[in-house]
């Protein structure tokens, strides 16, 4: 029940940012416009280079988007209300993932900035922390998913059960036919 | 070999039609009740059920759009992608149990029958699959479309028919696509799928290759071009901005647990332990897969700004372009034939769940019972949906296009709460399930006929995702709880 009153809690957060969001003058502004030279592409109108407040916005609805997505992840691990052992592994990855995401964000205000130019792996390096960091990490929430899969998400006990439920359910439908 | 560039590529095209026309023939001797042509019998195993997740998911746009998105606006809509194994995660534990097992257990083959049994609101599963319909028709008319055209530009490029209609390429890909799908049913769709996910994933990381080769400093080079011209359109958010970016973060991420088409197949698996597996094989053929839309995009812009490639007429054009000018006929044959993959894929899954909700689900809610002879029923509606949404494709005007681009959103919000969530919360009422699929109708088609202009491109169905969710959960706390059947509260404890 805790999940489900944070996630609500999230999402009201979420849904007043965005309702505020609304009111913010310059928020339906275009963030590009169609590229001077070239009809089909669009160029940029500046990001949020000396846009501070809007950069703070932005960072805070991403956290509250991956605590949903998180808490998401948390609500389908629970049985029976219950995070077990393994939950705590859980939400460790998830804070990495939050902890990976603050990092591609003070480095895209550097790079906005025109603080940082540094290459990795052939990006600029907030663009290195999507590609690199973001996209990648959740392999270590499948690592935590496949190794605790038969000791806690789905164990032979639970396929027993299931079994004998089956069972009383089909001879159940035997009797009716 | 460059002079007979055309004709490889529509021999590549030819030849994958036939082999999915040999699955579908293959697949009929398979086909024998309905539960073999909505639920594949459940007996997939671990690459079958993988392969067809995240074939599924991916459709013709990651191989057409996505490129195009990549050259248009710069990086922004890799986070289309970048959420993806998060997204599957929650899908994984949100639904690979509990969905597999409630639908074995009460014999379900849709989802609007999980939602029955989970709800035992026939009401909340008419909506679910009015919701289910709206999407389909949209979305499948936008694959046929998508077919259509590529057929029609490769045709036309052959020399062999230089005159042909849109109508008659329409005919040519339904025409493969109703054979399979009618025949063999989801059998033959998750085999189909198998075959394409293979073809995705060679074409996509051949690609890449041609990539990285296509300029002598590889990525640093392409990055470095893009960056002189825009450094916001190489940077993490690209030309949409950072809110934009991270709605779309956030409803193909969270959103992929409401998409019918790829949980149904959940579902199909044989063994349910079998997840753990599926999981892995699922996000890495996905990310493979995704390369060719990271790869085409960036490498077309960075040509383009550079001036060693002219500008494309039309972004969604960057995908062909590449691979006319820069990669081996071969491989260019390889990819197009990806392309019908990716796009097939997607369409067939589509094809099903339109019928089961047509022939299954709407007449289960209104006279509580199945229809007699549901199989035979299944293959005349495949038939009648997909001329539907031919016609729907052809002469509807910009109603596709506002139906297929809001599929992905109206899906996450509608079906995301009632499902995913439902399933794992015993506090979900009927009441609030209903809310939340009429409210994701409403707030989608809403925002958009009405033309509302969200702040800092905030993306209309994560809007509408957080909304339908935020009603659910708020509802069903304000509600009295739900009594839910012995058996299904089991379910929902393991």
């Amino acid at each position: 029940m805790a999940i489900f009153k944070l996630m609500l809690g999230a999402l009201l957060a979420l849904l007043a940012i965005i309702t505020i969001a609304f009111f913010i003058p310059g928020s339906s502004a275009p963030t590009a416009a169609i590229h001077p030279q070239i009809d089909s592409m669009l160029k940029s109108s500046g990001g949020y280079a000396g846009k501070p407040g809007t950069l703070f916005l932005a960072f805070g609805i991403g956290l509250l988007m991956i605590s949903i997505m998180s808490l998401a992840v948390l609500a389908g691990w629970r049985k029976a209300g219950s995070l077990g052992k393994s939950g705590k592994w859980l939400i460790a990855g998830c804070i990495g993932f939050v902890g990976v995401f603050c990092a591609l964000t003070f480095t895209y205000w550097q790079y906005a900035n025109g603080i940082s130019d540094t290459f990795i792996g052939g990006f600029p390096l907030p663009t290195a922390w999507m590609l690199y960091g973001m996209w990648p990490f959740p392999l270590i929430l499948l690592g935590i998913f496949i190794y605790n899969f038969d000791r806690w998400f789905l164990t032979e006990p639970d396929l027993a059960q299931f079994q004998s439920l089956l069972a009383a359910r089909q001879s159940e439908s035997e009797k009716d036919s | 070999m460059d002079a007979h560039r055309d004709m490889i590529i529509l021999a590549s095209v030819g030849v994958y039609m036939l082999v999915c026309i040999g699955v579908g023939a293959w697949a009929l001797r398979r086909t024998k009740s309905t539960g073999d042509f909505f639920m594949a019998g459940r007996d997939l195993g671990v690459m079958l059920t993988a392969f067809a997740v995240f074939s599924s998911t991916l459709s013709g746009f990651g191989f057409v759009g996505g490129p195009g998105l990549v050259y248009r606006m710069g990086t922004s809509s890799l986070w289309m992608f970048v959420c993806v194994g998060f997204g599957y995660m929650i899908s994984f534990t949100l639904l690979s149990k509990r969905l597999r097992l409630l639908g074995e257990l009460r014999n379900c083959i849709s989802l609007p029958d999980v939602v029955m049994a989970r709800y035992k609101s026939p009401l909340t599963s008419a909506w679910v699959a009015i919701a289910i319909i709206l999407g389909v028709l949209g979305y499948l008319a936008t694959q046929i479309l998508a077919m259509a055209v590529v057929l029609k530009d490769i045709i036309h490029e052959s020399n062999m028919l230089p005159g042909v209609s849109l109508e008659f390429c329409v005919f040519i890909a339904c025409a493969v696509l109703v054979f399979y799908s009618v025949t063999g049913g989801i059998v033959a769709s998750v085999y189909t799928d198998l075959i394409q996910g293979a073809v995705m994933i060679v074409a996509a990381v051949l690609v890449f290759l041609t990539v990285l080769f296509t300029f002598d400093g590889g990525f640093t080079e392409i990055n470095q071009t893009i960056m002189a011209d825009d450094p916001e359109a190489i940077g993490p958010w690209g030309t949409m901005g950072m809110i934009g970016c991270l709605s779309w973060f956030f409803v193909f991420g969270l959103g992929g647990s409401g998409q019918p088409h790829i949980i149904t197949k959940v579902m199909m698996n044989k063994d349910p332990r079998d997840a753990k597996r599926i999981l892995p094989v699922t996000v890495v053929g996905y990310c493979f897969s995704a390369l060719l839309w990271l790869g085409i995009g960036l490498a077309m812009r960075a040509l383009v700004v550079s001036g060693a490639h002219a500008p494309l007429a039309s972004p969604d054009a960057a995908a062909s372009q590449f691979l006319q000018a820069y990669a081996h006929p071969l491989l260019a044959g390889v990819v197009f034939a990806g392309l019908f993959a990716a796009i097939m894929s997607t369409a067939d899954g589509f094809l099903n769940i339109g019928t089961a909700a047509v022939i299954h689900d709407i007449p289960k809610a209104i006279r509580g019972r199945q229809i007699r002879h549901e199989l035979r029923w299944a293959r005349i509606a495949t038939v009648i949906i997909a001329i539907v949404a031919s016609l729907f494709a052809l002469y509807s005007g910009d109603l596709v296009a506002i139906l297929g681009a809001f599929g992905w959103g109206t899906f996450a919000a509608a079906l995301l709460p009632v499902e995913a969530v439902g399933l794992n919360w015993k506090r979900g009422t009927p009441l609030a399930a209903t809310v939340a699929v009429v409210s994701s109708l409403v707030v989608n088609f809403g925002l958009k006929v009405g033309g509302v202009k969200m702040p800092f491109n905030f993306d209309v169905g994560a809007f509408a995702l957080i909304i339908s969710l935020t009603l659910f959960i708020g509802i069903s706390m304000l509600s009295k709880p739900p009594e839910l059947d012995k058996d299904v509260e089991a379910v929902m404890d393991m």
